[in-house]
Parts: structure tokens; sequence; C-alpha cells
């Protein structure tokens, strides 16, 4: 996977959460900053549990156990946060 | 003086366990003056009936357990539904404060059920139909309390996680209220997902975790290792066998629980025999009997409810001593049984009871030109979930996509009820006598939509 920009992480996040996860959310629905569960987005335990699948395959990631919570997941910013330093620690690994 | 009335719900507890949600937490022996504080909302004369949003939170339980210990009857209304009209008082918490109002809907008449008698009242898990409330003494909660604290062994040693909604029998009569009773450390969910679960697990580390099947697919589904050991108890529809023995071998113990709104806990699979847990054996609590009559799941229960009430509260339904649980079995011998299904064609969806024919109505209801509908669920082993299957036989003129089908249901019905695929067909299998073969059609739909 070629080398990612943070903004462009979370394009890619916000495609997949409106494309791919059938939740009914629309582009125009969320902000960097709201959660994507409870009364930020809404996105009910499958759609979250579908957007991990998701993301991990999208982005070749694995995310760990420890990793599963508010920290990484309470937001667009702190998930695209999250991923874009998976991916940059995966290049240093290459490199 | 301070609060003592809650020592006949909480007799042995060390001070130093905890309630907790994910905000904050209460230790028990600060639980006295937490009650002193709910008391004073509730100085405005004899109360008939509290009605109860339901929340997962910390002062939600202090309030169940205020209430409790003032013997004040009390609904707890889960979901979207109306508050009954036998609620005079309704109590909303929001950030931690509480609020007693009047129920602008109350109804004002002579009941035989007493103010200040201790009355619980649920409203029963079926969907379908008008809604059905439940009526507990608080002695027969409490013995089923007990019933599952004998069970699992729960004491003020055991941490015990409640990830499911209090609203229901489960949450409310499986977790929280016996953890209160054996004074155990309880840590609450609000509207539980996977993200708040991984974190309570690993931050709460708890001995006992409550979940249902759709969960334990769902933790199978994200395939991730939980380094913290926990007894998982599912209740809910049955799990299959292969999904049952695979939890186990990454997840460690998992206890089928089977029981209902009107009865509690019923039976549980045995944490000892694991060939007998993925069978779904269940035994029956200690004081219940469970008998198998013409396939159905007939149960005698020491601690059960009294009989239904109507939206009034008056009684709607006596109740024999022996309740039939619309539920099939099957006799496993030793006095054991085994769940296989449910006898009214209503399937379970995280927790609500949906009767598969009602949806078939709703959809002909709502698309003109569907001559007929059949739903059913079916397994999908790529994703481990079970989802709900529509195929229609439809009309010359229906000209509708799947796509559009499916974002008007998401509209107008019930979230539980809206088929996950839709599939269009000009003719159903049938049976001899005209109606539509529903078990070929469960078995070999993919083909049938193939061709």
């Amino acid at each position: 996977m070629a080398a990612l920009s943070p903004e462009s992480v979370k394009l890619r996040i916000k495609e997949i959460i409106v494309n791919d996860l059938d939740a009914n959310i629309n582009s125009t629905d969320f902000s960097d900053e709201i959660s994507l569960y409870d009364d930020g987005l809404g996105l009910d335990s499958i759609s979250i549990i579908n957007l991990i699948v998701l993301l991990e395959k999208k982005f070749e990631i694995s995310f760990e156990e420890s990793e599963i919570s508010s920290r990484f997941f309470g937001s667009i910013n702190n998930l695209a946060e999250a991923i874009y330093s998976k991916l940059n620690a995966r290049m240093e690994s290459v490199n | 003086m301070a609060y003592q009335k809650h020592r006949d719900i909480i007799s042995n507890f060390s001070p130093s366990n905890i309630v907790c949600d994910e905000h904050g937490s209460i230790q028990y022996a600060d639980i006295p003056e937490i009650l002193s504080g709910i008391a004073a909302h509730f100085q405005q004369g004899k109360i008939f009936c509290v009605g109860l949003p339901v929340q997962n939170n910390l002062m939600q339980a202090m309030v169940i357990l205020y209430l409790l210990s003032e013997k004040i009857n009390f609904f707890l209304l889960s979901g979207n539904s109306a508050m009954p009209p036998f609620c005079d008082k309704i109590v909303t918490i929001t950030g931690g404060e509480i609020e007693l109002s009047d129920n602008p809907d109350y109804v004002a008449k002579d009941r035989m059920i007493k103010a200040g008698s201790g009355a619980i009242f649920f409203s029963s898990s079926g969907t379908t139909g008008p809604v059905k409330y439940v009526y507990f003494k608080q002695e027969k909660l409490i013995q089923n309390a007990k019933n599952v604290i004998n069970r699992f062994g729960f004491d003020n040693n055991s941490r015990i996680l409640v990830p499911v909604p209090l609203g229901h029998a489960y949450g409310m009569g499986v977790g929280l209220l016996p953890g209160l009773v054996a004074g155990a450390n309880i840590c609450l969910i609000e509207k539980n997902n996977i993200v708040k679960l991984f974190a309570m697990l690993g931050g709460f580390r708890p001995g006992f975790t409550l979940i249902n099947p759709t969960v334990c697919k769902m933790i199978l589904l994200l395939d991730k290792s939980i380094s913290s050991k926990t007894v998982y108890i599912t209740a809910g529809e049955k799990i299959e066998e292969h999904i049952h023995q695979e939890f186990e071998s990454k997840y460690g113990l998992l206890i089928n629980l089977f029981g209902c709104s009107e009865l509690g806990a019923i039976g549980t699979s045995s944490a000892d025999d694991a060939q007998s847990r993925i069978e779904g054996i269940l035994t029956p609590m200690d004081g219940v009997e469970v008998i198998i009559s013409n396939d159905e799941i007939v149960c005698k229960h020491n601690a059960g409810f009294e009989h239904y009430v109507d939206k009034y509260g008056d009684i709607d339904n006596a109740q024999n001593v022996f309740y039939r649980t619309r539920d099939r079995g099957a006799d496993a011998g030793n006095g054991n049984f085994k769940v296989m299904g449910r006898i009214d064609n209503c399937v379970n969806r995280a927790g609500f009871l949906i009767s598969l024919e009602e949806i078939e109505s709703s959809l002909k209801e709502l698309f003109a030109g569907l001559k007929q509908v059949v739903v059913f669920e079916a397994s999908m082993q790529e994703s481990l979930l079970t989802r709900l299957v529509a195929v229609c036989e439809i009309a010359d003129r229906f000209e509708m996509d799947k796509t559009e089908v499916s974002r008007i249901c998401k509209e107008k019905m019930k979230r539980y009820y809206v088929p996950d695929e839709f599939h269009f067909v000009q003719d159903l299998p049938r049976l001899g006598n005209g109606k539509p073969d529903r078990f070929f059609l469960k078995n070999n739909y993919k083909t049938i939509i193939k061709n």
C-alpha cells in the first residue's frame, strides 16, 4: 500500500463508513470529532464489528485487543491518527 | 442516621466493593449516603408506581436499589414502548441527576395491587400484539436472584459485568439483582458495543460476563485474543453447536441460560461438562421443575411472576401453577432438558421476540406488488450472524429493486423487523395445500433465487 497522508486516511475511513457499512449514513452526517456510536454517528454493534473488519482488510492492518477502545474508536480523528501511525510503523519496519 | 433499609437487600458485602459504569463508581460503603440523596426526591407522598426508562448506569442501579429497599412499586420500561397509565410517577436520570415527574397518562383507580407493596413490573419480551406487563412480588424476584447466586456461586468476591439492558429480566434478574444481593462488584455498560465490551473486559476484569448469542458471534467474528479470563453467560436464542465449541476453545467457559420475563432464570447448562454445554443440555434451577408437554417446555417455578397486568395495572391473565413457555423442548434425562426453538414461529433478535408472520404481513402492507412473502432466519457461514431473509413472490407490475425496498422498510418498520436480504421470485415453492413451503425454501433459497 502506497504512503497515505493523514487526511487521505480520514477520507478513506469516511468512504468505508458511507459506502460499505450499510448503516444509512451520508457523508454530510458527521464531523471528525463526534463519537462513532451512541449519540454521535450512532453506529450499532454490528456496524462497529463490520467497520473494524473492513478497516483491517482495506488498510491491511490489525488492531490489538487493547486498541479496540474508545481511545481509537471514539472519533474519526482518533481512528485516522491510529491507523496512520500503524501504517507509518509498518513502512518504517519495511525500510 | 445513615440509610439502612437497603441492608434487607444487600446483607453481606465488602465495603470496598464497587458498583460502577463507564463514567464512575461507588463503593458499597458509600451506598447509604447515595440512597439518602435519592430519598430526598421521593418525599411527595404516596406513590403507586414509578416508571423507570431504563438506562444501564450507576445512578439507575442506585435508584432501583432505593425503590426495592422502600418497597415502592416500579416498572422497568425498555425500548421505545410508552409508559403505561398505571405509573403515576416517572424517574428520569440525566448526567447523574434525578428528576421525579408526574406521568401525564396516569389513570387513578382502585387496583388489587397496592402502593408500597414492592411490586416490580417488566414488559414481556414479545413484540407481537399489545404489550404485556409481568408482575413480580419483590420476594419472588429476590428468590429468583438467589437461585442465580446459588447456581453460579456469586459472592462478595465476584466481579459481574452487565452489558445487557437492566430493563429485561436477564440484565436485572441475572446481573444486577443477584450481584447486589451477593454484595458483588458490578459493572454496567450502557448501550453495549464491542468497543465498550473490550474496554470493560480489560479494565474491570470480570469473573462473570453476561452476553447474548449475537455478542458471542460478534466476538468470534472479530477474532481477537481477550486476555481477561471470564465466565461468559449467554441467554437468548440457541447457539449452534459448532459456534459454541469454537467460542469455548478460544475464550473459555460459555454457559447457556434459559429463562423468560415471566419466570426469570429457568435453567442453565453445566459448568462442569463441556459436551453437555455444547449440546445445549440445561439443568433447571433449584426449586424449578421443567416438563416437556406436547413438545413444549412447561415450567413450575419457585420464584416466578404472579400474573400479567394490563396497562391500567389490573389483572390481565390469571396464572396457572405450570407456565407454558411457548418454547419447544426435549427431555435430556435426569431432569434436564434442551431448548429446540419456538412453537410460535418467532425468532429472538438481540433480546426481542419477533414474529416472522408479523414481518411478512408488514411487508405485504407496505408494498402492494408483493403477492406473498416468506421470512426466515438463515445462518451465514462467512459472518457467523444469522440474517433475516425475505423471499417475495411479486406481481408482474412490481418494479422496485432490493435497495429501494430495504430503504423504505428501514424508514417505516422497527429496526429488528427489517430483513437483511430481499429476494424477488415469480413463484414460491408450495405445499399441496397451497401454502408456501417454508422448510424447503429456507434450505434451498439460494438455488431458487438463482433460477
